[in-house]
């Protein structure tokens, strides 16, 4: 853990922030295997009709399926819908 | 919300964009605050998404820079239909002359309605109406509401009321009617109180002149009741303006006449219907089968499809035919109402003479068959009224001077 990560924490836990706000993580959201909602990401990496891969902080997202449609696309938010088989966290550091 | 809402009037963009860095353009559109919605890849080159139609622009310039082809698929929103209805001038004009006439034909009096009129007639108020300027075809903001109602209460003394309300495109007038001040009487003007017509004398009140004829007499018509022509041994002959009451009974009689054969069939509630459209009096069948309508014996009623006030204004009607089908009736079951139709005919007729004050005590009705088959009736009603009436006593030289 570096430092700017311990002062981050220290700050979340004082302040009763939410988390993902004070560590700048993904925020994800899930309607059954219907929809996911995804906060704070940086780019889209891979769109295909069978699987989605996001980069985030934490490190690539990826959710598979078949029939995957993003719903909507902005500068901190993609919403993906289909039928949703599986999410994986590749997580790349810490 | 009220994004929503602008959303809607700028309207949305559905894009297909074909190329190979697909995920680096959405990427581009992301960062460059473009909100890409509805994204699906149709192939692995294609996809097709929806975007405000402000962003078009910024987008097809991003896909250029990446060397991506962008195709509008769709265009929707009301700037976009607005544009579209724009861009077609003569239909534009042409809605917009519409709406100017539609405007205009509304601050015209259309229609005008006069209500509220009891004894003057409402022809004779319209006549008076359309001399002081409301008349169909006026401007609204022509009509002085104070004057015309000072106008009109001058015009018509018997009113004592009214008011005018234009509602859309008509003029609605609501008059009240006055009662006049009672006449005067004249009482120097020596006169009698005849019979107005034959009767018998129930009660006579003379208030003033002289018993003429005992209560309980057969009088004729113009038989004097009470005298203006009052004699006494101390004054010598007077004449004076007689007052009085004549209540006496009066017959008046009617008759009447049916044919059975109106009353010997009913319906048995089967009908058919035809259409007939009617050009200038000119009626066109609007029916193909011109075939009998399968009944025997049958009713025919016409009634007017579109409503009196279209067909005044277009040339042009529309006649719902009915046939009803009818069957034979008993026949002395249709005498008897033909019995009564006679009779009630005939008691309209003899009621049309009774005054309003009149007070009918009975009624004898008789009816008998003509050799024609038709029903004959006659009726006699009894009543009771005042048949008091004034008359003007010419006075001699000769009286006058008592001789």
């Amino acid at each position: 853990m570096d430092k700017s990560d311990f002062f981050k924490r220290l700050i979340e836990e004082i302040t009763d922030f939410p988390r993902d706000v004070v560590l700048n993580l993904p925020h994800i959201v899930m309607i059954g295997n219907l929809e996911i909602d995804l906060e704070n990401f940086n780019s889209l990496l891979e769109y295909t009709p069978d699987k989605i891969r996001v980069g985030t902080n934490l490190g690539i997202v990826m959710f598979a399926g078949s029939d995957l449609e993003i719903k909507m696309i902005s500068q901190n938010e993609i919403i993906v819908t289909g039928r949703i088989k599986s999410i994986e966290l590749g997580l790349n550091r810490r | 919300m009220p994004g929503e809402i602008f959303r809607y009037i700028a309207g949305h963009a559905r894009l297909k964009v074909i190329g190979l860095s697909i995920e680096k353009f959405i990427n581009r559109a992301q960062s460059s605050d473009i909100i890409l919605l509805d994204i699906k890849r149709n192939k692995y080159r294609e996809v097709t998404f929806r975007v405000n139609r402000y962003d078009t622009e910024k987008v097809k310039k991003i896909a250029e820079q990446l060397g991506l082809e962008v195709e509008i698929i769709k265009e929707s929103g009301l700037l976009y239909y607005l544009q579209c209805f724009l861009k077609h001038r003569s239909f534009a004009s042409g809605m917009l002359i519409f709406i100017l006439l539609l405007y205009l034909s509304t601050s015209f009096v259309w229609a005008v309605e006069i209500k509220g009129n009891e004894e003057i007639a409402t022809e004779e108020l319209e006549e008076i109406v359309e001399e002081l300027g409301v008349k169909p075809g006026v401007l609204k903001s022509v009509i002085d509401h104070d004057r015309f109602i000072l106008e009109l209460l001058n015009r018509e003394k018997r009113l004592s009321w009214a008011e005018i309300e234009i509602k859309g495109v008509k003029a609605r007038i609501s008059v009240a009617e006055g009662k006049g001040p009672p006449e005067i009487i004249d009482y120097s003007v020596p006169c009698n109180i005849v019979a107005e017509k034959d009767g018998f004398l129930v009660k006579l009140l003379p208030l003033n002149g002289e018993k003429a004829v005992e209560d309980g007499n057969a009088v004729k018509k113009g038989q004097v009741l009470v005298s203006g022509i009052v004699y006494s041994e101390l004054s010598g002959t007077r004449f004076v303006h007689a007052l009085g009451q004549a209540w006496a009974h009066t017959y008046y009689t009617g008759e009447a006449e049916v044919n059975i054969n109106d009353y010997l069939y009913k319906e048995t509630g089967n009908y058919a219907v035809r259409h007939e459209l009617l050009i200038n009096d000119l009626a066109i069948p609007m029916y193909i089968d011109n075939n009998d309508i399968g009944f025997e014996k049958y009713s025919v009623t016409i009634e007017d499809v579109l409503p009196a006030r279209l067909t005044d204004y277009i040339p042009v009607g529309l006649h719902k035919v009915i046939y009803r089908e009818l069957i034979e009736k008993d026949f002395n079951d249709a005498l008897k109402i033909a019995k009564e139709k006679s009779e009630e005919q005939a008691f309209q007729k003899a009621q049309e003479g009774i005054p309003p004050d009149g007070k009918i005590l009975q009624k004898m009705a008789e009816s008998n068959m003509t050799p024609q088959g038709h029903m004959s009736s006659k009726v006699v009603v009894e009543v009771l009224e005042d048949i008091a009436m004034e008359e003007e006593v010419i006075i001699s030289e000769e009286d006058e001077f008592g001789k």
